[in-house]
């Protein structure tokens, strides 16, 4: 009867802990005027999963993710880093570090600026007068 | 070369026939009624029962197919509430909801080898004999979960989430979204007609079935081609964004082919 209790109990934990997970959308903005190469890349258990597509000024890819209540607040666990080039071979990464400060004022949104490209772009040129 | 040459089938397709191709093809018996071993009884031997199967039983689904022109139309109806909606919102729900469910569910089928082409048609109807659907706005940046038991009489719920616009996600995709959830919550209704519980909250056996967590021997997304628009992936395999959801997901042919063993059928020769 004792074991039986602690298996009922075991299953409501696990139940109560699962039914608390909650779906979030996650989303990248192209606001800057160019059409920009965006690659999102997420690192899990399985290896290294890229969702590659072309933004259009202004289009969003969104993505969904489901995570547990408790982490409600933390941006999709599984996102590693975001890369970003142009046309003219301006190439940029996001890193977690740097998701996190992009989505400090969005939700779960993360922009891409024309200031970001602008920093990007001077970045090669520099590179380029090496 | 006459097309119906090749195959003799189609040009002696008879309700029987179609019938017979349509059970096989979703693992139902091919006749209205099964004999099922009960007991042993005292002398040893066993009682033998007819269990009927359920087929072309639900109340919320007509069939009419065409076989000359081979085509298939299935009314389905669904009672749409507006419960304490705005007007307008109620109509554009209701709009998209329905757009969802013919988009998602209209496709092609073969049944004994005829290639039919398959219309959904969802209707509104205010009375018990179609499913019941609560039609919900989620305000808040937060995801609101959609969800069709289909059982005991509990309604089921299509979310629209319009406070995801404050998060930036653009309408034109949160109106797509709702299209595709209207369109899997409504097949939910349809897998616990044909299989039971395991069968739809298990999502065809990719999620656990009460925890409905997507089971870790799901296949993650696949990189191209049609998605499954009743099952689960596991996307830590493989991802897909919410544009390739929207746009690669269909009822696959086993499910269309479940609706129509659920459905009354008609046939016109």
């Amino acid at each position: 009867m004792e074991r039986l209790k602690v298996l009922i109990f075991g299953l409501l934990i696990t139940f109560v802990l699962s039914s608390c997970s909650s779906i979030y959308w996650a989303s990248v903005k192209n606001s800057t005027a160019e059409e920009l190469m965006v690659k999102v890349v997420f690192k899990t258990e399985y290896g290294i999963q890229v969702m590659g597509r072309p933004l259009k000024a202004g289009e969003v890819n969104v993505w969904q993710y489901e995570q547990s209540s408790s982490e409600s607040k933390i941006m999709d666990k599984y996102l590693f880093s975001i890369e970003i080039s142009d046309g003219s071979g301006c190439y940029l990464v996001f890193n977690k570090e740097e998701i996190k400060k992009k989505v400090k004022n969005t939700t779960r949104q993360i922009v891409i600026s024309p200031d970001d490209f602008q920093k990007a772009c001077e970045r090669k040129v520099n590179l380029n007068t090496l | 070369m006459d097309s119906t040459a090749a195959n003799p089938q189609k040009q002696s397709l008879t309700l029987d026939i179609f019938e017979e191709h349509l059970h096989k093809a979703i693992d139902k018996p091919t006749v209205n009624y099964r004999m099922v071993r009960v007991g042993p009884s005292r002398n040893g031997r066993g009682t033998k029962l007819k269990v009927h199967n359920g087929a072309h039983k639900a109340t919320w689904a007509k069939t009419t197919i065409n076989s000359r022109l081979r085509t298939i139309n299935i009314d389905v109806y669904l009672n749409f509430k507006q419960n304490s909606l705005q007007q307008g919102d109620y109509l554009k729900l209701k709009t998209l909801a329905i757009a969802g469910i013919k988009q998602y569910w209209s496709n092609t089928i073969t049944v004994a080898g005829v290639r039919f082409n398959v219309i959904v048609n969802p209707l509104h109807k205010s009375s018990s004999d179609a499913i019941p659907v609560d039609l919900e706005i989620e305000e808040s940046e937060s995801y609101g979960r959609s969800m069709n038991p289909a059982i005991l009489g509990i309604d089921a719920s299509f979310i629209y989430q319009r406070g995801s616009v404050t998060a930036g996600i653009p309408s034109k995709l949160i109106d797509d979204e709702f299209k595709l959830v209207s369109a899997h919550e409504f097949g939910h209704s349809i897998l616990v007609y044909v299989g039971g519980i395991n069968l739809s909250w298990g999502h065809k056996g990719s999620t656990n079935v009460l925890l409905q967590n997507v089971k870790a021997s799901s296949p993650g997304y696949p990189n191209q081609g049609k998605i499954d628009l009743m099952k689960y992936y596991n996307d830590t395999k493989n991802t897909a964004n919410l544009k390739q959801r929207i746009t690669r997901s269909e009822a696959i042919e086993v499910d269309i082919k479940r609706l129509i063993w659920s459905s009354e059928v008609l046939w016109k020769d």
